[in-house]
């Protein structure tokens, strides 16, 4: 993982726990379940997953009253564009661990899961050394789940079906996991960066965290740049201390640039005019897109811009589980006229009719997989309409 | 196998959450699932046969009867960007196996890229596809 600037670099954070210490762990030992929640709490830290919900109001909402209670860490990283838990995985696996050790022990969980997906695979035993490792000082129950291959699975509902050996398709919520999760007992779902972030605040303490990063967005964040870049890789930088511009352009060398996804595909695109933005949850979204899972996809015109706005749509239906009409239909629907418009068919009215089309989903879908769909590819038509009549 | 699925539902102490792992097993083991594992899985695991053949169709990883060996290319944005189309048009001219266009693997900082039996081949060239043809031959 690479940097930027000394002074805006959190080296304590990801970087400096090269080596197993058990800071975190040992120190929360001492301390009693609802004091760490309330550190968590204090702390601001924000889910990593892309939703950004506070992690210690999660913890407190769980269902004391139920015994078993579960912990598991979505590392179902799937968003395309999305390295970072990867990273975390294969670099500094103790502090997933450890993280999860905390949160067991916080939020009193019997048992805690990974659930790895399946193009992780080669990660799963330096995953079990890292847990081996651990039991050697401390007890506990983590196992890696493995997926089989489903974007949809990141989605904590779909997730636990998946775990429950069913077809990955989302629940309705209410109930929330933390009341009926896994086999219906009560279940804390964290992300991978998120579950890495819990040992250095507890070690560290809720005002030395709430120090770094803005008000709103607490914390460091990790994002993995890719596309028309000429170094990527994965970055950590302070939240809202660095705009989308300095990322891209002075810390990943991109040279030409026409528009850039900030979070994954599932965040609506920026234009190069609208890169001086700060990344961080609140900046993104006052411009109508999303720190998301912070994927940036860089694009120039290397590929026709059509090619990328289907691919998106394609994405989505490949990847929609089928449950609702609006989303299974809708996908295939806005997929096709855009292939059609690729192809050079139907170019005229193509665009218009494939806005009609994202209109039709928005608001009517069941989870919000085929609702970033028809936002994304709406955005992207409107924002670059004009380039893409070139093109066609 | 019985033995593995003994192992497997020893970790998980569930039948529910056992099964997608003896179902990854049985698949990575043979590279696809049938119909005599199938039956094998749902009496070991009382599960209808049924709902155990819905899954396989669900997840991108799990194939059902034996086909050709199956190579998984990434076919999203960032690998469209690095140039994947060429990569897997050349792929597809190897009729020794199905190539399959996956969606992002999460290596898009090593675009294009592949996996072939959970194991993961990144920057691809056409060059690299030859030799990896050519593993795969001997």
């Amino acid at each position: 993982m690479k940097g930027i600037k000394e002074e805006k670099r959190i080296l304590k954070n990801f970087f400096g726990q090269k080596e197993r210490k058990y800071e975190g762990i040992e120190k929360a030992i001492k301390m009693k379940p609802e004091e760490i929640i309330e550190e968590v709490k204090k702390s601001g830290l924000r889910g990593r997953g892309g939703a950004g919900f506070p992690t210690g109001i999660k913890w407190e909402f769980l269902r004391k009253d139920i015994k078993p209670r579960f912990l598991i860490c979505n590392a179902d990283e799937g968003e395309p564009g999305t390295f970072k838990d990867r990273e975390l995985l294969d670099k500094a696996p103790h502090l997933l661990i450890e993280g999860m050790m905390i949160a067991m022990y916080a939020i009193g969980a019997d048992k805690g899961f990974i659930y790895l997906r399946k193009e992780y695979n080669y990660l799963r035993e330096k995953i079990y050394f890292e847990i081996n490792e651990a039991k050697k000082f401390f007890n506990f129950d983590i196992k890696v789940f493995e997926g089989a291959g489903a974007y949809i699975c990141g989605e904590e509902t779909a997730l636990l079906e998946s775990m429950e050996g069913k077809r990955g398709e989302p629940r309705l919520k209410p109930p929330y996991p933390v009341s009926y999760g896994l086999l219906g007992y009560p279940t804390i779902i964290n992300n991978v960066e998120t579950l890495c972030n819990i040992p250095i605040i507890v070690k560290n303490g809720w005002e030395w965290f709430k120090k770094i990063g803005t008000e709103k967005s607490p914390g460091t964040k990790l994002f993995s740049v890719s596309g028309s870049v000429k170094k990527p890789g994965v970055y950590e930088f302070e939240m809202g201390k660095i705009t989308l511009r300095e990322l891209i352009y002075d810390i990943c060398g991109a040279e030409k640039v026409i528009g850039v996804f900030p979070g994954g595909i599932s965040t609506p695109p920026l234009k190069e005019d609208e890169l001086d933005v700060n990344l961080d949850f609140e900046s993104l979204f006052e411009k109508g897109s999303s720190i998301g899972s912070g994927g940036v996809i860089v694009f120039d015109d290397n590929i026709p811009l059509i090619k990328i706005l289907r691919k998106t749509a394609e994405f989505f239906k490949n990847e929609s589980c089928g449950k609702c009409t609006p989303c299974r239909e809708g996908t295939l629907w806005l997929w096709k006229i855009l292939k059609n418009i690729e192809d050079k068919k139907n170019k005229e009215e193509g665009l218009d009719f494939a806005l009609s089309i994202c209109e039709k989903i928005k608001g009517k879908c069941f989870c919000p997989l085929g609702e970033t769909c028809a936002i994304t590819c709406e955005i992207f038509i409107k924002k670059f309409k004009d380039k893409i009549k070139e093109e066609i | 196998m019985k033995e593995e699925f003994e192992k497997i539902l020893k970790e998980f102490e569930n039948k529910r959450i056992s099964l997608l792992q003896i179902l990854n097993y049985v698949n990575d083991k043979k590279g696809f699932i049938d119909e005599k594992d199938v039956e094998e899985i749902s009496e070991f695991l009382e599960i209808p046969k049924n709902e155990i053949k819905s899954l396989i169709s669900f997840y991108h990883f799990l194939n059902f009867n034996k086909k050709k060996k199956r190579i998984y290319v990434c076919s999203n944005i960032t690998c469209l960007l690095k140039g994947a189309e060429e990569i897997i048009s050349f792929l597809k001219s190897f009729p020794e196996i199905e190539v399959v266009e996956t969606e992002c693997i999460g290596q898009c900082d090593n675009a294009p890229c592949c996996i072939i039996e959970n194991k993961i081949y990144k920057n691809l060239t056409k060059e690299k596809i030859k030799d990896l043809i050519k593993d795969e031959r001997d």
